[in-house]
């Protein structure tokens, strides 16, 4: 169990004690939530990379120059 | 009006240990804005944890979270969860040892009775290929002043030897 540590910024007395089970739980909840939200900016960034390759591709393949696709997105 | 050069108000640091929360209360009233500078890394995870962050011990009035992360994975833009308050990723255990994030926490008007705008820039420290920027708000929507902020890492604890200093900058 860690300790949770605060700091009265009036008289400067720092306070330790033990984590409450309460804080703990909190703690993990909001862990679970991170971590979703985490992987589920990667996957829609990862996404954006992959359709923007495959549009490329396909912008290639109608015969665009790499610089004339480049242009598009400026 | 402009702003004076910011004043130490408090510091805290792990050097003891790893802490599951740090909490800076009772915080002065008589300054316009607070920045909070941090050095920071977390026991577990990697690739970036979030640092979470709570107002007065609750986070029901917030009322807007937005961050913005770049990295070797690319770029990601969204809310954040209001209740966590988290936007700013910093280093964790999977990184380099003894390496930290640098985190600044910049709070305008934090005694008003107005919505309180908070914005972060947080660099995770990793020597690898893989190492987030993030940069974020929150806007806090209650009319109390700000007289407490706790930080807690969204995986495992604030590890040893992070530090946190608090200083409080005023327009007169």
């Amino acid at each position: 169990m860690a300790d949770v540590v605060e700091v009265n910024c009036e008289t400067g007395e720092v306070t330790t004690r033990p984590e409450t089970a309460e804080e703990i739980a909190a703690r993990e909840v909001a862990a679970q939530a991170a971590a979703d939200q985490k992987a589920a900016a990667e996957a829609e960034a990862a996404k954006v990379e992959a359709d923007k390759a495959a549009a490329q591709a396909k912008l290639a393949a109608l015969g665009l120059t790499a610089d004339e696709i480049a242009a598009l997105s400026k | 009006m402009a702003l004076q050069s910011p004043t130490l108000i408090s510091s805290l640091n792990t050097n003891s240990g790893a802490v599951g929360s740090i909490t800076f209360s009772s915080i002065p009233q008589t300054y316009t804005d607070l920045k909070i500078i941090m050095s920071i890394r977390a026991t577990t995870g990697g690739g970036g944890v979030w640092l979470h962050s709570t107002y007065n011990g609750s986070n029901n009035a917030m009322n807007a979270c937005w961050y913005s992360s770049g990295s070797a994975y690319g770029n990601a833009n969204g809310y954040g969860s209001t209740s966590n308050g988290y936007n700013a990723l910093i280093t964790g255990a999977g990184d380099t040892g003894n390496t930290f994030a640098q985190v600044e926490w910049y709070i305008m008007n934090y005694t008003s009775s107005n919505p309180k705008t908070m914005f972060t820039d947080g660099y995770e420290e990793n020597n690898a290929a893989i190492a987030y920027t993030t940069y974020g708000f929150v806007q806090w929507n209650t009319s109390s002043a700000l007289t407490s902020i706790t930080f807690t890492a969204d995986s495992g604890n604030i590890d040893q030897y992070s530090t946190f200093y608090l200083y409080g900058i005023s327009n007169s």
